[in-house]
């Protein structure tokens, strides 16, 4: 009998063995939750946030874990999906995911996430965070830092210059100060319309109180196809902005406004609102700032049914996940590394760092700032996540720039609308589907 | 046959060493050149014919995302953005750079700082210019309107970067900010190059200076200046960093160029395909707008 393998018996033996490799690794893949075992060696951590403001978790958990070493890669927010899409493609070890939440959706439909329904230490979170990390009845990811939103900011100063009492509410309260505001050296509002995201989220808002409080179901209906963007409720949205831009409330030059300039015209003392991050506590408490004296509000009503509700937009934290495709030996270590970097001790110094008002976890005390107690008191509980963690990129830059359209009077909201929803029924066209 | 004498084999290895040398020599160059241009520019077209998210299994779709550029409105405006970008970049590097060399090629005191402060523009990163110039716009805080309003000019105050039938054309300034020292030194050279005895000849024929700059000058410089042009327009059809740094394509696109188009449409909404077949559609337009035009100016050159 000759020993040559003919070409056919070695495909045949090479197939039966992928099948029993294959089938060994789903066996493990099964597995359930893990310790981290014998394993020993590098854990990869691809994180949306730099690596050095991170030393206290990476040291934290290398003193946990002894043996095992911490890459923490941090790509940043806005070059993750591109370095990650090239460390996958590279065959780079990768392990855990910290993701910026806006990116969980695309992530966790896209099959990289291991579904974390199952682990065991659900309850030391909020509700609210794991709702947000929860897509097709699975959680993706654990939800890990602050809840953070967009409250209106305002100066104090500037209102008590025109001699507001009290808190602004509507949108008529500002109108109402809008030419004394102005002829004391204030613009009425400052915004960053030169940035991707800060026009959308104005339209957030603005959606939630024209959806009658509903801007997620409304949002979900428009992206599978069941309502438009040129729907009266989204349109209303937009002209909310048209509003706000044809009563002279923004400043000069919104449209050119990145953060920095936004923020330098409220600090300065020459705008009297801005629309911005509730992070920027933790920046005005750092700064020194003659001119500002701080405070903010919910979203202004500018609808005339007084029993909406004053709603802002906000997140749940990172959301950190386990990769699905991560080697069956690093599994047990990456999940007894995820408990620990979602644990009370590390979140909290995950919040120090963002000067979070409220944390992802029940336990964890917010800061005793004034402000960022209030912020827990009054806006988070109002809170809706971001729609734009539900929106396909296409839509928030297709807002971007009808928005700054409306504002710059190159189109009318209608116009807007319906320019919106040609990017959106192009999506369609291209086979998008939304997972509620 | 009998062999050569050994004189002559060593005359025809000696010979054929050196007609190998000159491709050893640009080896390196040619394998860099391979890997990292051609090699990608090659494998791109196979990815120009596919759609791919970045996440899920690529899918061959042939010939669709071209197809799908053609009736794209905004690739439309955008390219529309890209000429009037050349137009006015090339002109206003060509015209302010000429202008300068013309007048550093004189026997001027302090030459030298000069052509050094000149050019300092050229050695400054994208990023620090974009930044520097945006907050220069700035219309509140800025220092172009509030010199304007001190100088009693506050009615040229604009909304430099916000107003969507400006923010081009003030980017377009920047650009030429940066870039005229480059070309400059470029004509330097050029005017260097341009014997005295034709300037003699002229005068003694009785030339202006006008006259002289007009048919000894401009046609000695043709060479540069086909150099100087087609760097200038091939710069204006790639720009990305100054956009990309200043307004990010707005307001409502006003600023958005093919280069920024395509990264946004590559890394912001994971279009990789479509994205790709974005670059051959560019890298096409630049070749045929470069070849048209040296075409052009090599066949002013040659009737002249």
């Amino acid at each position: 009998m000759s020993n040559k393998l003919s070409r056919r018996d070695f495909l045949k033996a090479a197939a039966g063995a992928s099948g029993v490799l294959v089938a060994g690794a789903a066996n493990i893949g099964s597995l359930p939750v893990l310790g981290q075992g014998d394993y020993q060696g590098s854990i990869v951590i691809l994180s949306a946030s730099a690596a050095e403001q991170h030393d206290f978790m990476i040291e934290g958990i290398e003193a946990e874990f002894p043996g095992i070493e911490v890459e923490w890669r941090g790509l940043t927010s806005e070059r993750y999906t591109e370095l990650f899409a090239a460390a996958e493609i590279a065959g780079d070890q990768i392990d855990i995911m910290d993701l910026n939440g806006q990116d969980l959706r695309r992530y966790a439909v896209g099959g990289r996430l291991k579904d974390l329904s199952d682990v065991d230490y659900l309850d030391r979170f909020r509700p609210v965070g794991l709702e947000t990390y929860t897509i097709g009845g699975k959680l993706w990811a654990i939800p890990n830092g602050g809840i953070s939103g967009f409250p209106f900011f305002f100066n104090q100063k500037a209102l008590d210059a025109v001699g507001f009492e009290g808190d602004p509410e509507s949108y008529q309260d500002v109108v109402d100060m809008a030419d004394d505001l102005k002829a004391a050296g204030y613009a009425p509002f400052t915004h960053s319309g030169q940035n991707i995201y800060l026009w959308p989220i104005w339209q957030f808002w603005a959606y939630a109180q024209t959806s009658g409080n509903k801007p997620l179901e409304g949002t979900f209906n428009a992206l599978t196809g069941q309502a438009k963007f040129t729907d009266p409720d989204h349109l209303a949205g937009l002209e909310i902005l048209h509003q706000y831009t044809a009563d002279g409330l923004f400043s000069e030059g919104v449209n050119s406004l990145d953060v920095a300039a936004a923020q330098l015209s409220l600090t300065q003392g020459t705008s009297a609102f801005w629309y911005h991050h509730s992070s920027f506590v933790g920046t005005y408490r750092s700064g020194d700032y003659p001119n500002l004296d701080l405070s903010f509000v919910n979203p202004l009503r500018s609808v005339e049914d007084e029993s909406v509700r004053r709603q802002l937009p906000g997140g749940t934290g990172w959301a950190t996940g386990i990769y699905s495709r991560i080697a069956p030996e690093r599994e047990g270590a990456a999940h007894a590394i995820l408990k620990f970097m979602t644990s009370d001790e590390m979140v909290a110094q995950r919040n120090a760092l963002g000067a979070d008002a409220v944390s992802t976890n029940i336990n964890i005390e917010p800061s005793d700032d004034p402000l960022a107690v209030r912020y827990g008191e009054v806006s988070a509980s109002e809170q809706f996540t971001y729609l734009d963690w539900y929106w396909p990129p296409e839509i928030t830059r297709a807002y971007q720039e009808q928005q700054q359209a409306i504002v710059a009077g190159m189109a009318s909201p209608a116009d807007a609308a319906q320019a919106i929803q040609d990017v959106m029924d192009e999506l369609f066209a291209d086979g998008y589907e939304f997972e509620v | 046959m009998a062999p050569l004498p050994l004189s002559a084999q060593r005359k025809q290895q000696k010979q054929r060493r050196a007609s190998l040398a000159p491709y050893l020599w640009i080896l390196p160059a040619i394998l860099v050149y391979g890997i990292f241009k051609l090699g990608p520019l090659i494998g791109g077209i196979y990815l120009a014919l596919l759609r791919w998210d970045g996440i899920e299994e690529p899918r061959f779709i042939g010939l669709r995302n071209f197809d799908k550029i053609l009736n794209d409105k905004l690739t439309l405006m955008v390219l529309g953005n890209n000429v009037e970008y050349a137009v006015i970049t090339v002109v206003g590097k060509i015209v302010l750079s000429l202008f300068l060399a013309i007048m550093l090629n004189q026997a001027l005191r302090g030459r030298t700082f000069y052509r050094t402060g000149l050019f300092m523009p050229v050695v400054m990163s994208f990023v620090v210019i974009g930044i520097l110039w945006r907050w220069l716009f700035n219309t509140e805080f800025g220092l172009i309107n509030n010199l304007l309003e001190n100088l009693g000019l506050g009615f040229l105050a604009l909304d430099w970067l916000g107003d969507t039938n400006i923010a081009l054309k003030s980017l377009t300034l920047v650009d030429i900010w940066k870039w005229y020292g480059f070309h400059m030194v470029i004509f330097l050279a050029g005017l260097q190059s341009i014997p005295d005895e034709l300037y003699e000849a002229a005068r003694i024929d009785g030339a202006s200076v006008w006259q002289q700059f007009l048919h000894v000058t401009l046609p000695m410089l043709q060479p540069v200046m086909i150099v100087n042009v087609t760097i200038s327009v091939m710069g204006a059809f790639n720009v990305f960093d100054i956009p990309y740094v200043m307004t990010e394509g707005g307001p409502a696109n006003s600023t958005n160029v093919m280069a920024l188009h395509i990264f946004l449409r590559g890394f912001k909404f994971y279009r990789f395909g479509f994205s790709a077949a974005l670059s051959y559609v560019l890298l096409t337009i630049v070749t045929l707008v470069a070849a048209l035009q040296l075409w052009l100016m090599t066949r002013v050159d040659n009737t002249e």
